[in-house]
């Protein structure tokens, strides 16, 4: 379960005026296992921001994020580190890697890190991108060649290649075409049946209709 | 007598605070180190801990007492306050201000390793690649010639240099190369804990890409923990767990190294992230 409690976050930005931005004010609310909550509101109201808070990215200003017994406010690197490794996934907008680094290993990643062998751990990601349809002739290349939809989707078999009981969605299907949008819906459902908690962002509609089970407006809290 | 008795109890206390430190399985210690030049300050009242397979790096810009504190915690600089300490491979805790200098070498060579920011520091030049490996195992009591060769070979593998380039000397390599040689030379000792100063700092970005890609690979494969010095960000962003800033030797900011990045808090942190140029 995922829980947020009367959640403020500000940014001061010190060196452009001492400029104070208040992003948003209490939000409240719950995600429960094998719920998917769709974040919804303009452009500019905190839903990336939201995510970042939950995941440890950015300082919350007041109140409190729970995943399970977890306080993410009270929580040392070291223990979110952990958490992430194990328990909380994020899909992001952007893929960040080391350059030069092939797909397959960018992939891989994640299970190697929880101590998951090679061999299983190649197996996976192999199904994984072969599911998203990355071409195989391109699993040894470095995602950063790749178009924007392709490393969109390099991020996504990332993402759901360990099964997280917490997962954190921005625009997983912003780029992609209908035919991959479906895949990657389909992922999510999977998940949600698997008894993921998850947040996520998308801005499609149909999108959103499909897999959500809830939408909370930032706007409207 | 009575004073004699005071100390014992003293030394007690600390015996049960060093015995609570190692409880914690930590690895390596650092607590309130300050380093003065004359009147100018290198660092000050800098704490740090690291557990094994870590990463931390330490950012900041030029002169902000980066590889002055590095320098401090590997014990190549003496500190003028503080304490360090390293958890060793035997699972005793040393004080690094209160041991021998031979102790110390010989842990410097052992559990710890140190690389440069500039090969020919880290390097000597006027042995082959090979000798320069070998010589770190030979330091540590390896005799056997054929197997410290074998094991130079595999390392020079490791790190991607064509081993029939085993007998020259680094002279004779590029900067990438000697860079990589260098890293190969600190890491067959097995060290636990290795400092890297600026470790793609002079390098070419293709270059650059392969070192970070190897370290990573080390780190993971080894359960080697580092900690990197460096005043580039996109560096420490895709290496490092956690990070320090510093700021005229001080400690300005500490925590998740994305959350630094991405939100920073200080003033002097802000203004930081905020100048790098995007690509």
């Amino acid at each position: 379960m995922i829980q947020i409690k009367n959640l403020n976050k500000s940014f001061q930005l010190y060196n452009q005026n001492d400029t104070n931005i208040n992003v948003f004010k209490n939000i409240n609310f719950r995600v429960n296992k094998g719920e998917v909550v769709a974040l919804t509101g303009n452009s500019g109201t905190g839903k990336s921001t939201l995510l970042k808070l939950i995941y440890g990215s950015y300082v919350i200003s007041k109140g409190d994020v729970l995943i399970s017994d977890i306080n993410i406010r009270k929580s040392s690197p070291r223990d979110i580190l952990k958490l992430r490794k194990n328990k909380l996934g994020y899909v992001s907008q952007f893929l960040r890697v080391v350059p030069r680094v092939p797909t397959i290993d960018v992939v891989i990643e994640p299970l190697l890190e929880i101590g998951c062998e090679k061999k299983i751990a190649l197996k996976k990601a192999q199904e994984i991108l072969e599911r998203l349809n990355i071409p195989k002739n391109l699993w040894n290349l470095s995602p950063l060649t790749f178009s924007g939809g392709e490393q969109q989707r390099v991020n996504i078999a990332r993402g759901f290649i360990h099964n997280y009981p917490y997962l954190l969605l921005d625009e997983p299907t912003a780029s992609l075409d209908q035919n991959n949008k479906n895949v990657v819906l389909d992922l999510i459902e999977k998940a949600k049946l698997n008894g993921s908690a998850i947040i996520g962002i998308f801005h499609d509609e149909t999108a959103r209709n499909k897999v959500a089970t809830r939408e909370v407006n930032l706007e409207n809290l | 007598m009575f004073r004699h008795r005071l100390l014992q109890r003293t030394n007690q206390i600390k015996f049960k605070k060093r015995r609570l430190i190692m409880k914690q399985n930590f690895l390596f210690q650092a607590s309130n180190i300050s380093k003065y030049y004359g009147q100018n300050v290198g660092c000050k009242n800098v704490s740090l801990d690291i557990n094994p397979g870590e990463v931390l790096g330490i950012v900041g810009e030029s002169g902000s007492g980066k590889s002055t504190l590095l320098n401090c915690i590997y014990g190549n600089l003496e500190v003028d306050e503080g304490d360090i300490f390293l958890n060793d491979k035997s699972k005793t805790i040393l004080n690094f201000t209160k041991i021998s200098e031979p102790k110390l070498r010989l842990i410097q060579r052992s559990d710890l390793a140190f690389v440069h920011q500039n090969p020919r520091d880290g390097l000597r030049m006027n042995i082959s690649a090979g000798g320069n490996i070998g010589e770190r195992l030979m330091a540590i009591g390896h005799r056997n010639y054929g197997e410290i060769r074998q094991i130079a070979a595999n390392w020079l593998e490791k790190v991607e240099i064509d081993v029939s380039r085993i007998d020259d000397k680094p002279s004779t390599f590029s900067g990438g190369m000697q860079q990589r040689l260098q890293i190969a030379r600190n890491l067959v000792t097995r060290p636990r804990l290795i400092f890297m100063d600026e470790p793609t700092g002079g390098l070419d970005v293709s270059v650059q890409a392969k070192i970070l890609d190897l370290l990573r690979n080390l780190v993971r494969e080894l359960g080697i923990a580092a900690v990197i010095v460096t005043h580039d960000l996109a560096v420490v962003r895709l290496l490092a767990d956690r990070i320090i800033v510093m700021q005229n030797g001080n400690v300005i900011e500490a925590g998740l190294c994305d959350q630094v990045l991405d939100d920073p808090q200080h003033k002097y942190s802000q203004l930081l992230v905020s100048s790098v140029l995007q690509v």
